[in-house]
């Protein structure tokens, strides 16, 4: 795993005291809200419906130990005893109090972590592969230009008033599983004919009020050539970027606007400007960094045989665990949405378990997924059967990663200030009747997804299933619609008709799923049935 | 301002918990709407709000239009008065005991 460096780790204890300046003088009267909201903003700070929430920044994901217990730690003592991990790999906290940041902040520095630029409109976290580092279809760690980009973009000076947000994930396997395509900017990186990194770019991706699939930029970028690329784009975007509407402030709409043409052009007259010398460290850097990133280091083992025999074990193996890189481990991810749970919380007593068991399972390591879940990234085989049994006596060993109980949910009008419905109870009841189908009837495998409003957290519009909830004259429906994927067939979801109440989405989810397996040939995966008959019969079998 | 309202109250953001707070009868804040105060006349809160908010008690401050038996009209007014829909501890006396509980953040990192 990287390690802040002395400068890291003064750039985030710096950062903290001054954030606590700006507290003091907040309380004290000093600063009003007009003037304190911008600073509190770009260290993560919002305000809610029923209190400030602070978004922890876990950049691409990467936890260790020491880190989670921390998280834990901080969800008992400052919050409600849990905390929410993101579709954006981070988490919040949704009980904040504006007298207890500073000191939050100040635990978080002394685990290396912080809330910097995990909102406001600049660069925010980098996301990427929750199984970077360890998955079997990979050609190139994806965490070591991650980590680049995240010393690259954090207060970089030309990029802290963006038009809008800006999201970077990077991949560097064949299957996208860090839905790259729906970024304003995604990378995946590979390897050329000399084994160094190159990129392919995508940009303009998003979802919001206008989902768009990322457009193919540049195909093989080589690493000295990433930054200044990137540099290039932003400094195109921030010049030409609206900021007249909110809504038509991202990248897409620039693209949309001008086209892909022009601001390939655009991008190589300012690339053309760009001084490089100030890149020039960049390989080495990148080269340092990589050398932290040990996988390539841990020996092979042989594959041991896997005592646990039941049933429950096999069950949860098959659909939890991930085939590894290195012979001898596996990759397992542990599943937060057991039946009827939160999408994404995790008590804090729950956080300090799974530290413990990465200590004693997982080298110390762990991920968090945009799909909401935890992952153990190095276990070794012969540990499998212990591990399983330490998740089930900690409730966290449902079987369910990838399938439909595996629902993603915003916060929405439980929390959020913007919503427009509430995610959470619907997100609730999918999951209890969803996980009791699953198990009278064997896995649903499909992406069921839910927003509690248009800007799409829940990544609704990328989902087989998506679910958006709305305020119609004052009461929520659910609008649904069907069709959308988030991998490198990335498509965006067709509206299936009216919304729903609350009460009713259920069974209709429940109508959807039996129209697709009466329509399903073979083994297809809900995308090629859906693709091949239309949403017509979904439509007539739910407004029956 | 909002159309039907029969009256309204004037709510915000508590400055250090961030709670929702309203004016209430008593002239200060009360994080309980039953002692919240209203009026029919919207001019008559909004002066309050900003004031509250330049003293620096309250951020956000916001009206609450409301139908003849005092329910909020808005959606979201609505959802948000009858606050989460997940059970969660509510109050500070719960909040401390589970800190106590907690192990001490710098031994546990
Ligand atoms: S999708 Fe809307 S409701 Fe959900 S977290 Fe994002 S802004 Fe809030």
């Amino acid at each position: 795993m990287y390690a802040y460096d002395h400068y890291d780790q003064t750039f985030v204890e710096q950062r903290a005291a001054e954030f606590r300046e700006q507290i003091d003088r907040r309380l004290s009267g000093a600063l009003s809200e007009d003037e304190f909201k911008p600073l509190r903003l770009q260290n993560g700070l919002y305000l809610q419906l029923h209190a400030y929430m602070l978004r922890v920044a876990i950049p691409y994901g990467v936890l260790n130990s020491k880190q989670l217990r921390m998280l834990g730690n901080l969800a008992d003592r400052y919050d409600k005893g849990y905390g929410h991990f993101t579709t954006r790999q981070n988490i919040q906290y949704n009980w904040t109090k504006l007298s207890d940041v500073a000191d939050m902040i100040d635990a978080l520095a002394s685990v290396q972590m912080h809330a910097i630029q995990t909102s406001g409109n600049c660069i925010r976290n980098v996301t990427t592969d929750a199984y970077a580092g360890v998955a079997g279809d990979e050609w190139l760690d994806p965490r070591p230009s991650a980590e680049l980009l995240r010393q690259w973009s954090s207060l970089h000076p030309e990029f802290a008033f963006l038009p809008r947000k800006f999201k970077i994930a990077v991949l560097g396997a064949a299957q996208d599983r860090a839905a790259m395509k729906f970024h304003d900017i995604g990378l995946w990186a590979k390897l050329d004919a000399g084994g160094q990194p190159t990129y392919d770019i995508w940009v303009g991706g998003g979802q919001g009020r206008t989902p768009r699939v990322a457009r193919l930029y540049q195909e093989a970028v080589p690493l000295a050539d990433l930054l200044p690329t990137l540099d290039a784009m932003l400094r195109v975007y921030n010049l030409a970027g609206r900021r007249d509407n909110k809504y038509k402030a991202r990248i897409k709409i620039l693209i949309d606007e001008m086209g892909i043409e022009a601001y390939r052009e655009a991008v190589d007259e300012e690339l053309a400007r760009i001084d490089r010398s100030v890149f020039a460290t960049a390989v080495t850097e990148y080269q340092r960094i990589a050398a932290q990133f040990e996988t390539a280091q841990r020996p092979a083992l042989q594959g041991q045989a896997i005592a646990q025999e039941s049933p429950a074990f096999h069950a949860w193996l098959q659909q939890n665990g991930m085939a590894h890189k290195i012979d001898g481990y596996a990759a397992v991810s542990i599943s937060l949405k057991t039946k009827g749970a939160i999408p994404g919380d995790a008590s804090g007593a729950q956080m300090r378990a799974v530290a413990d068991l990465a200590e004693r399972y997982s080298a110390g390591e762990i991920r968090v997924s945009h799909r909401q879940n935890l992952v153990l990234p190095w276990v070794k085989l012969n540990d499998l059967g212990a591990l399983y049994a330490a998740l089930v006596e900690q409730d966290l060993a449902e079987a369910n990663i990838g399938l439909a109980s595996d629902i993603i949910a915003c916060p929405g009008l439980d929390y959020c200030a913007l919503a427009t419905a509430r995610s959470i109870p619907v997100a609730q009841a999918l999951s209890a009747r969803l996980r009791e189908r699953e198990q009278r009837d064997g896995p649903i495998d499909l992406s069921l997804n839910i927003s509690g409003c248009i800007n799409a957290c829940g990544h609704h519009h990328a989902a087989n299933i998506g679910i958006l909830g709305l305020n119609r004259t004052e009461s929520e429906t659910y609008q649904i619609s069907l069709g959308g994927r988030a991998d490198d067939k990335a498509k965006v979801g067709e509206i299936l008709g009216p919304g729903f109440s609350q009460e009713q989405v259920p069974d209709v989810i429940e109508t959807l799923l039996d129209t697709w397996q009466a329509h399903r040939r073979d083994n297809e995966d809900f995308s090629q049935t859906f693709e091949r008959v239309g949403k017509q019969p979904f439509k007539e079998a739910v407004y029956a | 301002m909002a159309r039907n309202a029969h009256a309204y109250a004037l709510s915000a953001n508590d400055l250090l918990s961030g709670a929702q707070v309203f004016w209430s009868t008593n002239g200060g804040w009360s994080t309980s709407f039953d002692q919240a105060l209203f009026s029919q006349q919207s001019q008559a809160l909004e002066p309050l709000g900003t004031a509250e908010e330049a003293a620096n008690r309250v951020v956000g401050a916001a009206l609450i239009p409301v139908d003849a038996n005092r329910r909020p009209i808005a959606l979201r007014d609505q959802r948000r008065l009858q606050g989460v829909s997940v059970a969660v501890r509510t109050t500070d006396n719960e909040r401390s005991a589970n800190a106590n509980t907690a192990p001490a953040l710098a031994r546990a990192a």
